[in-house]
């Protein structure tokens, strides 16, 4: 009788293992995904900000050539080009920077999602060994009980 | 004109933010996780193999017993493994128990042989230390912990064992004292009780002797109260002893006087009144018990006395008159006495008078019977009541002594002469006494001469002839014994010895063992002078008939037919005018004639005329000595059987 129940209570307590294990993994799946939407709208946050960047830069070429118009300057040389060229160099450095970032922001987050995808597949292993052991004790001490 | 530059909005290449590496952290608990397991998997496998190993050590002390594993481990610098650990364990529990119980049995074993032996303790005690050295010696090879408890527990066996041979010693050295004493007072008591059955003992002297007793008592250690009750319980049951000694060996005068001493006792030492009362009757029962045994034993023998005396003349012999004992015995009924003496001397006046029975005609005593009784009818005048009954039992004495005298000579004549005739009985002892010593003739001759006092005293009192004999059936018997108890050989010299010796008295003599049981064949071997048969004869009475008689159909049978043929005449002559005796002796002669011809026939090989002719001849000899009478009836011209048995 005693011998049975020890035996019992192993296998209710590697069930218990294992549930946990399973839940621990969902757990992780769930934060995983998480963690790839927290990267798309971070990379969306970017893509915003790229295209704010080149609208900036459009309305400051269509001021210098309306400027140079107005000044009678050939907007498209002497300083107005100079000033033009510039502009652009900078306004497309930082909107290749925005862009970068959306795919950095991107790539993080399922780098992360990967990592906790397997972080909770590595729990339910964990829980899974413990279960074992936990029934392997359990299956001893019946012996033990039973010869 | 001042034209607008770009602005920058300073945006930045974006950093990678912290990550959490759970992969990694998951990835390390696993590890941990499985390690885990794994150590206590290990652990488990540990146990199990800890215990298997404990019980391969414990095994191996079972196998090996405690000290011989100790002794090897000892010697292997102690143990080293898990399984020697707990052999050694073991070994040691089991060693100090082992060790312990060995020691016991030791000493146990010692105290017993000492107990059987009765070991001086201190040789004792020397043979326990050397048990106790021999184990402690062996608490070496225990671990020092095992050591100091088993050296503990063999100091306190020795003690427990010491203390229990001690208590041992002690107990019989004080039953030997004891059992000594109990010897010495049982043996000086049984001296106070064996003085009180010596002749002289008085109830003085048997007190001093108590006396004496009570001195070794208390010299011994015996208690005073003790003492002084042991001797007086003996005193008083010698006193008693001593009572019933002198009552037992007193004659009647005497147990009269105790008697009368008792009675004026209230209380006789060792008993209370109702005892004392007790013993004084019992004591007047036995005495009068006594007295009239001894009065009825004395009638009987002065009756038979004087029966005696009327027949022989004699006194019988180791009667006499003790007066002093008759006074006892009547001292309270002196007529009767005087009486009975009166008897005896009117008695012995009356044998004087007539002459004795045993010699007496019997006309001469019916006279005298008849004189007896008369006078007995008319007593003299003045006679006492006492005087007519004497002459009334002198009568009857006399017809009774007639009768037993007339029944003796009619049953046994020979031995009623023998007994009442002092030549007859001499004559007697003559003839054993030389048929003792070998002097056959002088036996024959005593024997010869007994014939003739037997005749003459036949002669005196009147004995028909056809009654008298020359052998009592004793003196038959004795004959008869004294016959067959000699060997074959000599047997036949001395009967034909005897028959020589006594001539004409030999078939008398014959006939007479005969009827006393002797057996057939001997009683005809005593009629032949051949001594061969004689030989055959004696051998022939160990056969049985039965087993000499031939097998066949009709062999037998016919042989029978051709003896009897045979002897057809000479049965006819003998049995004629005879009675019963002719037809027993001829039936006696015949059954041996006819054993001896199945003799003939089964063991010598003759056929059955052959037989039968050849006994005809040697036991009917006179078969053709028969002549016709005038009368017509067959006689014997002469057959000194016949001549002599029908006498």
């Amino acid at each position: 009788m005693t011998a049975a129940l020890t035996l019992g209570m192993s296998v209710v307590s590697a069930a218990g293992k294992i549930k946990a294990g399973r839940a621990e993994r969902d757990k992780y799946r769930k934060e995983a995904d998480l963690v790839e939407l927290k990267g798309r709208t971070e990379a969306i946050a970017y893509k915003q900000k790229g295209a704010d960047i080149l609208s900036n830069l459009n309305n400051t070429l269509a001021a210098i050539i309306a400027r140079s118009a107005a000044g009678g300057v050939d907007p498209t040389s002497g300083s107005a080009a100079v000033l033009a060229t510039a502009s652009t160099a900078d306004g497309i450095t930082e909107a290749n920077i925005a862009a970068d970032n959306a795919i950095l922001a991107v790539n993080q987050a399922s780098e992360q999602a990967d990592i906790y995808r397997k972080a909770g597949d590595t729990a339910y292993k964990s829980s899974v060994i413990g279960a074992i052991g936990t029934i392997g004790t359990g299956a001893y001490r019946y012996g033990q009980l039973t010869g | 004109m001042a034209l607008p530059k770009y602005q920058k909005t300073g945006i930045k290449v974006r950093q990678p933010s912290g990550m959490d590496f759970a992969d990694a952290r998951e990835a390390s608990q696993l590890g941990r996780t499985i390690s885990a397991e794994l150590d206590r998997m290990g652990e488990f496998a540990f146990r199990e193999g800890s215990k298997l190993a404990e019980r391969r050590g414990q095994e191996r002390v079972r196998e090996e017993g405690a000290v011989p594993v100790l002794t090897a481990l000892q010697e292997q610098k102690g143990p080293r493994t898990i399984a020697e650990q707990a052999a050694f364990d073991a070994a040691n529990r089991i060693a100090v128990v082992e060790i312990e119980t060995e020691a016991r049995s030791e000493m146990r074993k010692l105290v017993a042989e000492a107990d059987e032996a009765n070991m001086d303790l201190s040789i004792f005690n020397e043979k326990m230390s050397d048990i106790q050295d021999g184990y402690t010696a062996s608490l070496q090879v225990v671990d020092p912990v095992a050591a100091g408890v088993l050296s503990a527990r063999i100091t306190e066996d020795n003690a427990a064992y010491s203390t229990k041979y001690s208590e041992i010693v002690t107990t019989k050295a004080q039953n030997a004292y004891t059992e000594k004493t109990t010897d010495i007072l049982t043996e000086g008591a049984q001296k106070v009780l064996d003085l009180a059955l010596t002749e002289g003992a008085t109830e003085e002297s048997i007190r001093k002797a108590g006396e004496d007793l009570l001195q070794t008592a208390l010299l011994r250690g015996t208690g005073d109260k003790k003492a002084q009750k042991f001797v007086d319980s003996t005193v008083e049951a010698a006193i008693r002893e001593n009572l019933f000694f002198r009552f037992e060996n007193a004659d009647v005068l005497g147990k009269r006087a105790i008697i009368d001493d008792l009675a004026k006792i209230e209380k006789y030492p060792g008993m209370n009144f109702e005892q004392t009362r007790n013993f004084e009757d019992r004591f007047s029962r036995e005495l009068n018990a006594e007295i009239n045994t001894g009065k009825s034993l004395f009638t009987n023998e002065l009756d038979d006395a004087i029966t005696f005396y009327v027949n022989t003349g004699k006194v019988k012999p180791g009667f006499e008159i003790d007066e002093d004992k008759l006074t006892g015995l009547y001292r309270d009924d002196q007529d009767t006495l005087d009486a009975l003496l009166r008897q005896w001397e009117n008695t012995q006046e009356d044998v004087k008078t007539y002459g004795a029975l045993s010699s007496m005609p019997i006309a001469k005593a019916n006279e005298v019977l008849l004189e007896l009784q008369n006078e007995a009818k008319n007593p003299p005048e003045g006679a006492t009541g006492a005087e007519t009954d004497i002459l009334k039992t002198r009568a009857e004495n006399f017809q009774t002594a007639l009768i037993a005298r007339q029944e003796a000579l009619r049953t046994d004549p020979a031995s009623y002469v023998t007994q009442t005739n002092k030549q007859a009985s001499q004559l007697t002892s003559t003839v054993f006494k030389e048929l003792g010593e070998g002097n056959i003739n002088n036996a024959a001759m005593a024997l010869t001469r007994l014939n003739e006092t037997l005749n003459i005293q036949y002669d005196v009192i009147g004995v028909p002839q056809n009654d008298r004999r020359l052998l009592s059936k004793d003196m038959a018997q004795q004959m008869i014994q004294s016959i067959q108890a000699i060997d074959d050989d000599f047997e036949i010299a001395i009967i034909k010895q005897i028959q020589a010796g006594l001539g004409d008295l030999a078939p008398r003599f014959a006939d007479e063992l005969r009827k006393n049981g002797l057996a057939p064949e001997y009683v005809e071997a005593l009629f032949t002078d051949d001594p061969g048969l004689h030989l055959e004869l004696v051998q022939l009475s160990k056969s049985k008939e039965a087993d000499l008689k031939p097998k066949g159909d009709r062999v037998a049978t016919d042989a029978e037919g051709l003896l009897l043929e045979g002897v057809a005449e000479y049965r006819l002559a003998y049995l004629r005018g005879g009675d019963n005796g002719a037809l027993e002796q001829y039936s006696s002669q015949y059954s041996v004639a006819r054993k001896l011809m199945y003799k003939y026939m089964t063991s010598d090989g003759l056929d059955g005329q052959e037989a039968a002719d050849r006994v005809i001849k040697e036991i009917f000899p006179e078969f053709d000595n028969i002549v016709n009478s005038n009368s017509g009836r067959l006689l014997f011209q002469n057959n000194l059987r016949l001549k002599i048995w029908r006498l």
